[in-house]
């Protein structure tokens, strides 16, 4: 077929098509719905990751799980209960579905996108940081959908964590963020790594074995660091079933 | 059907919209060739680009309502056609990863540099003779620039890559083109 009579067949193809109503134009509605979908889904995306790398500071702030570390071996299944993994892991997907998103806007390609991603990461976290350190999770601890979100893991079958308030010889009497009280015994061969100077009103995480409901033998015990949350009875959420410590014995 | 040829692509398409959808075949008449031959270089089959290329204006006629007419018709409907050839290309699989290329990467990791002052005419010339040669990441560029004259910010537009890769893809696709062109002729590189 000679490249004109091409051509010409390819026009009367696609207006045949349209006049035979085989093709339909979509609507202008239609595209401001996608847009208006596309727009709530970037910024619902972009709160969520926000709310959820709030939740993950808040479980790295009130169990210290990284401190668990410190006791080598012992430590690494308190870490492992201790690590925000459920918040981390939904503040990543809403970042993921935002970057997915972000990518459908005009805007997307006309600029360097590694460097959008960044910023968008970076907005994130400061933003989800911001929520964490003005209280917000007080100030919302009565609201019952994000009650699973918050940290509950204060002790468990080989660790206990709380604050001092009775110091003796190899003993500490500490109170759990539930409000029970426990005696931690050591003794020479137990892990200090952040010394053994322990004073009233010190946050302590302890790893070891219990003796009894209320006595707990550590083989590790080490001090909060400084900008570690320790929740109070008051600051857990009201009424949630799921701030019972998960010790089975 | 009204006398359009004074209309530009913008005016027809709000015409096409609110009026007369018989209007398109004007758009169709316009774009035909280019695309046709836009969607050659990219697929290097005349058979493959006609379906691109009819596919292309189906598919721009049903999302025409999308197109803002304050934007360029021209970048919207090489971005649709470029879409296609790409989708389609990869359907039959005829082209893997080529930026993972060896041959491209040795290119590129080379110190020659091309002449920024080549002849334009001789850089059309190899590039229209040597395009098929060359990996598509560097093949549509290169065609946009000196075969279609589509400036570096409607190359952006049409293969939404920001303007300084644009520009980065040209010069390393005249780079490789430069060295696969001069193997193919059993000459020496250009560079």
């Amino acid at each position: 077929m000679p490249e004109t009579e091409k051509k010409q067949d390819l026009s009367k193809k696609v207006m045949s098509q349209i006049e035979e109503g085989q093709v339909k134009m979509r609507p202008h509605s239609y595209f401001v719905v996608i847009s208006i979908i596309l727009v709530i889904g970037l910024i619902g995306a972009i709160i969520l990751s926000v709310l959820f790398s709030n939740f993950s500071f808040l479980w790295l702030r009130a169990h210290s799980p990284f401190g668990y570390l410190w006791f080598g071996g012992p430590g690494f299944r308190p870490f492992l209960a201790t690590f925000p993994w459920i918040p981390v892991f939904i503040a990543i997907v809403g970042l993921v579905v935002a970057v997915i998103l972000l990518r459908h806007l005009d805007i997307s390609y006309k600029r360097w996108f590694i460097a959008l991603v960044i910023g968008l990461v970076t907005v994130v976290l400061l933003a989800g940081l911001a929520l964490n350190l003005t209280g917000f999770n007080e100030r919302n601890r009565q609201f019952e959908p994000v009650h699973s979100f918050y940290p509950r893991y204060f002790s468990g079958d080989e660790w206990v964590t709380g604050k001092i308030t009775t110091v003796k010889n190899k003993e500490l009497d500490i109170v759990t963020p539930e409000g029970k009280e426990i005696k931690v015994t050591w003794d020479a061969s137990t892990l200090l790594p952040s010394g053994s100077n322990f004073s009233i009103g010190e946050r302590i995480i302890a790893v070891g074995e219990w003796k009894n409901d209320t006595t707990f033998s550590a083989t590790g015990i080490s001090q909060g660091d400084a900008n570690w949350l320790m929740m109070n009875h008051e600051m857990m959420p009201e009424g949630n079933p799921n701030a019972v410590p998960l010790r089975s014995n | 059907m009204k006398d359009v040829k004074g209309l530009t692509d913008e005016e027809l398409v709000q015409l096409v919209c609110t009026q007369d959808q018989e209007l398109y075949s004007e758009l169709v008449r316009r774009y035909q060739n280019k695309l046709l031959r836009y969607t050659s270089y990219l697929a290097q089959s005349e058979t493959k680009a006609a379906d691109i290329t009819q596919e292309t204006f189906i598919k721009a006629f049903i999302n025409l309502n999308s197109f803002n007419t304050d934007k360029k018709f021209s970048s919207w409907i090489y971005r649709i056609a470029h879409n296609e050839a790409i989708n389609n290309i990869r359907r039959y699989a005829r082209e893997t990863s080529l930026e993972n290329n060896e041959q491209v990467k040795v290119v590129l990791s080379g110190d020659k540099d091309v002449q920024e002052d080549l002849d334009q005419e001789f850089l059309r010339k190899m590039v229209s003779s040597c395009l098929d040669k060359i990996p598509l990441v560097y093949r549509a560029p290169l065609a946009l620039f000196y075969l279609e004259d589509h400036s570096y910010e409607e190359i952006s537009d049409i293969l939404r890559i920001p303007i300084g890769t644009v520009g980065t893809h040209i010069n390393r696709g005249k780079k490789v083109l430069a060295e696969f062109c001069s193997k193919e002729r059993g000459i020496e590189t250009y560079a």
